[in-house]
């Protein structure tokens, strides 16, 4: 066995602790970033619901200032966003490079993409459950927890799912500049040096995560829908 | 119980004013059924959704629920009137991701009562609706009118005097509805509970409500007690309920589109009788065959019961000489029964 990826995979063999080290960089990338990611998506996804014109704390200047920074930065492209961001990492995390280094740029590449996929999935709940929680006398926070997100849950995880999917694609990208992890591992050794069983091998990792993304996601979607 | 006074409520829209509830005054009684009719647009849902504030009418409207004037009240203020006062709504608006049981405890929750009388009390609720064995069943395994029944508890769980109802039956089958209709009946009975009734079926109105209000264009063209007002309907809109409503429109369709169907002879006459008093029960039309010689062929009739008195109508074909046809029309007339020829050869 162990011949057989030696002949196979012979640069990644040589390596195993680097390979690990980066799998766990790109773990440790998506985690932290991916919590703080789903904590502000969802309060902005929210805030982006019940601000709309017509819904229960309409309020135009909340709505269209929200809609029109999250579009801006949805705009701008993740390498750039990562160049650009160099400063306020610093200010924030103390550095700009590293795994902790590429955390605000994360954050902040992903936060507008979750915050509007949070606002579909909100958008799918009947406007009748509003008025009948109203109608019982539920107040407007009541209304958010109890009606908008309990009866969306389903639907946030789909969207989470999409969303920690495409976080990984850009936990690769700010490796790429420095940050670590199975992208920065691919770069050095697959394409820089053209070990190409490395870039392989990244690629069976990096589908591993997406696996195990989905299929919890399925389960508890399955679980947890009436 | 509920006093309505110039409710008017304009929604503007692209810059255009849409007065959906134009000036529209009303009492509701303590413990009655009350019923408000119009059709499609006619600013119904508008108008019951300002009994409970949930829209704001208009400037110098006034809203009276159970002797406070609650216009003027502030939000906070609002939300605990609107928890005495329930509504259940055409789609049942159940939540989805609760139980018929959870369904049931929302209104009772985050309100200081202590979790076993929360339970305690929807399961009563569940239990006066009949769906005790459906209690972990989640909405969407229910039928419509187990749905409905589930929304009823749950606009019941705050004891409220008031229950609004828009368009509560539209979504159900005839039998049903009457089902759903004898429960609400039951609940102002038993819990003397006000129930003002929205709809667009003449038959609901006819089933249960005590007095009817008549809406159209945002306007409310007629009120009174169900009888007076659809035996005597002065209206338009009044007058098309009780046509839509009864089998005797098909007399128009009739005379107008297939009139070659009645093989009208020289002389006859193609007839709507309608009923507006109550002397259905004479026997009519075998008093005026016999009083002026002349035949009278049914069609079809179509006689029903409204707040308990008769209401409705014959349509057939008159034949004899037609001076007789025209003093049996009027000997009819005499007797309060509107006669319409619709067609004559
Ligand atoms: N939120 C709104 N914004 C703008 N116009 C509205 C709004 N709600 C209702 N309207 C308008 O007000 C009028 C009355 O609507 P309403 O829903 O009260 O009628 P309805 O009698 O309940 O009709 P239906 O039997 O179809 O339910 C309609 O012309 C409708 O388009
Ligand atoms: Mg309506």
């Amino acid at each position: 066995m162990l011949d057989f990826l030696n002949a196979v995979i012979p640069n990644v063999m040589d390596k195993p602790d680097e390979l690990w080290l980066s799998t766990c960089q790109t773990l440790y990338m998506l985690a932290v970033s991916g919590v703080i990611a789903f904590v502000l998506g969802v309060f902005l996804g929210t805030v982006l619901t019940v601000t709309a014109p017509g819904a229960i704390m309409d309020n135009k200047k909340v709505f269209s200032a929200l809609g029109g920074t999250i579009n801006v930065f949805r705009s701008i492209p993740f390498v750039i966003l990562l160049a650009a961001l160099i400063p306020f990492s610093r200010f924030v995390v103390g550095t700009a490079i590293g795994t902790t280094g590429a955390l605000p740029p994360l954050v902040v590449g992903i936060v507008p993409f979750f915050a509007r996929q949070v606002e579909s999935a909100l958008s799918g709940v009947d406007p009748g459950l509003v008025e009948a929680a109203k109608s019982m006398g539920s107040s407007n926070i009541g209304i958010i927890f109890r009606v908008y997100l309990k009866e969306s849950i389903p639907a946030i995880i789909r969207v989470t799912q999409i969303t920690a999917i495409s976080l990984i694609g850009l936990t690769a990208m700010a490796g790429a500049i420095g940050g670590g992890g199975l992208g920065d591992f691919a770069i050095r050794y697959g394409h820089q040096r053209g070990q190409t069983d490395v870039t392989y091998v990244t690629v069976l990792v990096i589908l591993l995560m997406v696996g195990v993304i989905q299929y919890a996601g399925n389960y508890f979607i399955r679980k947890l829908s009436h | 119980m509920i006093k309505l006074s110039h409710i008017s409520k304009t929604y503007y829209k692209a810059g255009k004013a849409i007065k959906a509830v134009d000036d529209v005054s009303l009492e509701i009684r303590d413990g009655e059924i009350f019923g408000v009719i119009g059709f499609s647009g006619a600013g119904k849902s508008t108008l019951v959704r300002c009994i409970n504030m949930l829209e704001h009418p208009d400037e110098g409207g006034k809203v009276e629920v159970g002797g406070e004037e609650i216009t003027s009240f502030s939000e906070s203020e609002l939300r605990a009137v609107r928890s005495k006062i329930g509504m259940i709504f055409q789609h049942f608006n159940l939540m989805p991701s609760r139980t018929v049981l959870e369904n049931v405890l929302y209104p009772l929750q985050y309100r200081g009562i202590p979790k076993a009388e929360q339970r305690r009390k929807a399961l009563k609720l569940l239990e006066l609706v009949e769906l005790s064995d459906r209690l972990q069943n989640y909405p969407r395994e229910l039928s419509g009118g187990q749905k409905q029944r589930v929304a009823i508890a749950r606009a019941l769980a705050s004891d409220p005097q008031v229950l609004l109802c828009d368009e509560a039956t539209s979504a159900l089958d005839p039998t049903t509805t009457l089902e759903i209709l004898r429960l609400l009946k039951k609940l102002n009975q038993k819990l003397g509970l006000t129930i003002v009734i929205i709809t667009h079926q003449l038959s609901v109105v006819k089933d249960i409500c005590k007095r009817v209000a008549v809406m159209e264009h945002g306007k409310l063209v007629e009120q009174g007690d169900v009888f007076s007002v659809f035996a005597n309907p002065q209206k338009e809109v009044t007058r098309n309920f009780l046509k839509a409503a009864t089998s005797l429109s098909k007399a128009d369709v009739l005379a107008k589109y297939r009139p070659d169907l009645l093989h009208l002879q020289p002389g006859e006459k193609f007839v709507r009788l309608t009923y507006t008093g109550p002397g259905v029960s004479e026997p009519l039309i075998s008093t005026v065959s016999n009083r002026f010689f002349i035949t009278m062929n049914i069609l079809f009739a179509d006689v029903d019961l409204v707040d308990d008195a008769p209401i409705g109508g014959t349509v057939g074909v008159f034949s004899g000489e037609p001076e007789n046809i025209d003093a049996a029309i009027e000997y009819l007339r005499a007797k309060q029964v509107k006669v319409e020829v619709l067609a004559h050869a």
